[in-house]
């Protein structure tokens, strides 16, 4: 168990990251503030990346494996999503400037609480060296990002954002399945069987089944636009718990590294 | 026809999508006994002794073994079926791109639902121990089944090797086992299993089990002069896996004759040695230390303590739905995948 970057110390990461997640926060807060303060906010949200996007690298070359397994590294790969995620989406459409901005407020929050877990270099299991690794831990990040950004237009976008927030949805219910997919598929080569109802598995499908309901829900006129998007918060929420939550409460086979 | 409609509606989805999305969530939650150990089952059941009674009648404490959730999954299967008819017929009006994503993902979908059912009626795991050196005839009794009902093995299985190695912060970093077998056709074959690399043999998929440890070889000589075999394997706590000074204990009971013999067994490694107690009630048989080699004469029956080897779990399983689970989420996410610009607009009623 070794700190995990060569170029700095534990330390030096913990301020940096905890500079990071600030930099973060502010930016949010001044991108649901006035037109005026949002290009700043900008360049200091791509500053912060950046930075954040070095600290990766740096690990990652410091231990020689992709860090996306401990709970610290899980945490801290989602905030990297998520900006990066509100980076291209604000390009593309610059009026998700602010309805997206809750983005960067969970990535703020992330980075942050990252910090409160150790942040130690552990050695790979067998099992997790594997290809599908690298598509399930990211997957998950993906989905977390687009649920977050389809969440962020049902609060902060107004009517303008219906299509697109429920159009969304759709690509969240996607990709999130997708994700539990590959986790089916990996666990069939780890453990001799695809699906076992451990209470990550449960929730992750209850949160797939939730997404499908709303928006399976939407196609009825009477719910296609705010309405249903605003509903989609349920189904969020239990994303949130299914993916950060449910392992402080449950102890699940799914979560060996989680608290190192 | 208004039924037929009925049960292939997004209504009807939306219903029994929310429904089933409430009761996984919750089964996720409440303690399923079927996944509790007997100790924890009986704690779960003394501390909560009123609500896991009415749990229990309502089977929410084994939800996934219900036959009212499998109903309700039967039900969304031909939802599932009646759509992907209905939007197929309606495919020759639009027949675009995303008309036909729609089709294969939600037949996809379909596939997943039936493939799932049939792995909960027919899949089947169970943990094996066997030591460096021991052979399996496909007996029943050496099987500690986990789910589903064994059928025959029609095959022998050898355990050649086991090879662990553990790092200094006493982790595991390889397991690998060295496995031969003959199938019913007779061809002798070897493999190594090991993390994400099962091998197939007699159609059962074996896995390192990640249990490991090691294994007192015990030769009985009975008063009728009758000799058996006695393997006891001893779990080592991963912390002692990389390291020669380990130690483990084993108690267990024999039947000797028509009598019970307790057995308290300690062995040790470097030197390795068996530390051995015999007692029948309360009277101690005999105590002492063997080496491999050594042997002993404890009421009438000799036994020799032939060698100390590794022994390591095995898991079997045996699956017919998940090929098609696996077919059916490939389908699903390549016919939603076409919906990527395509709008769904069109092909609704
Ligand atoms: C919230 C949902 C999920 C998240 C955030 C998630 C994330 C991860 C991550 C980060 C890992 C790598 C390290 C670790 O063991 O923690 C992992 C491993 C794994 N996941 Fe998931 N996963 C989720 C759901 C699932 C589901 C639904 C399945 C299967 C049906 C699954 C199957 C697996 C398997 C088999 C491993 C390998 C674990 C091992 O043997 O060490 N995951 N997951």
């Amino acid at each position: 168990m070794s700190a995990a970057t060569p170029v700095l110390t534990p330390e030096l990461v913990q301020v940096v990251q905890a500079g990071v997640g600030t930099v973060y926060l502010l930016s949010a807060l001044l991108l649901v503030g006035r037109p005026r303060l949002q290009s700043g906010a900008l360049v200091l949200l791509a500053g912060a990346w950046l930075v954040h996007v070095a600290l990766f690298l740096l690990r990652w070359y410091g231990q020689g494996q992709l860090p996306i397994v401990t709970r610290y590294e899980d945490l801290t790969l989602d905030a990297l999503f998520l900006v990066c995620g509100y980076g291209l989406a604000q390009w593309r459409r610059p009026d998700l400037r602010r309805a997206a901005a809750l983005m960067v407020l969970a990535a703020a929050v992330l980075v942050l609480g990252a910090l409160g877990y150790s942040q130690n270099v552990y050695p790979w299991s067998p099992a997790l060296r594997i290809f599908w690794l690298q598509v399930h831990a990211p997957l998950n990040s993906l989905a977390v990002t687009l649920a977050t950004l389809a969440a962020s237009l049902a609060l902060l976008g107004g009517r303008e954002q219906e299509l697109r927030c429920s159009r969304l949805l759709w690509w969240v219910l996607l990709l999130w399945s997708a994700m539990v997919a590959t986790g089916a598929y990996w666990a069939y080569l780890a453990w001799g069987r695809f699906w076992g109802w451990d209470p990550i598995e449960s929730w992750a499908l209850a949160t797939a089944l939730a997404y499908a309901a709303v928006c399976h829900l939407m196609l009825r006129p009477g719910w296609s636009g705010q309405r249903g998007c605003r509903l989609a918060l349920l189904p969020y929420a239990m994303l949130l718990f299914t993916t950060y939550g449910l392992v402080l409460v449950r102890y699940s086979m799914h979560g060996q590294y989680l608290f190192r | 026809m208004r039924l037929w409609r009925l049960l292939g509606s997004h209504q009807l989805a939306t219903a029994l999508l929310g429904g089933l999305a409430l009761l996984v969530a919750l089964g996720g939650t409440l303690p399923q006994t079927a996944r509790l150990s007997p100790q924890e089952r009986q704690g779960w059941q003394q501390e909560w002794s009123v609500s896991s009674g009415w749990l229990d009648s309502l089977r929410l404490s084994d939800m996934f073994g219900a036959w009212w959730f499998w109903a309700l999954c039967a039900v969304l299967l031909l939802n599932l079926l009646a759509g992907t008819l209905q939007l197929t017929l309606r495919l020759r009006a639009a027949p675009t791109l995303a008309a036909w994503g729609l089709v294969v993902g939600h037949g996809g979908l379909l596939v997943i639902v039936a493939g799932a059912m049939l792995s909960a009626r027919s899949g089947f795991g169970a943990h094996l121990e066997l030591t460096e050196g021991e052979i399996w005839h496909g007996a029943a009794d050496k099987l500690v089944v986990d789910r589903g009902r064994a059928g025959g093995f029609d095959g022998v299985l050898r355990l050649d090797q086991v090879e662990a190695t553990v790092g200094q912060d006493s982790r595991l970093r390889e397991l690998q086992l060295g496995l031969s077998w003959q199938e019913s056709n007779g061809v002798l074959q070897q493999g190594m299993v090991s993390a994400n690399r099962p091998v197939t043999v007699a159609g059962y998929r074996i896995y390192p089990d990640n249990t490991f440890g090691k294994s007192a070889v015990l030769e009985r000589l009975l008063g009728d002069g009758s000799r058996r075999l006695l393997l006891v394997h001893f779990p080592l706590p991963r912390a002692q896996w990389g390291s020669p000074r380990w130690q483990a204990e084993h108690d267990r009971a024999l039947n000797v004759g028509d009598e019970i013999r307790a057995f308290r067994l300690r062995l040790e490694g470097d030197p390795v040695r068996l530390h051995m107690t015999v007692s029948r009630g309360a009277e101690i048989l005999f105590e002492g230390w063997l080496q491999p080699g050594d042997s002993v004469t404890v009421g009438g029956e000799r036994m020799t303590l032939r060698q100390v080897s590794p022994w390591a779990g095995l898991y079997l399983a045996a699956d017919r739905g998940a090929p098609w689970v696996f077919a059916g989420m490939l389908l699903a996410v390549a016919g939603f995948c076409c919906l990527w610009r395509g709008s769904i607009d069109g092909v609704r009623r």
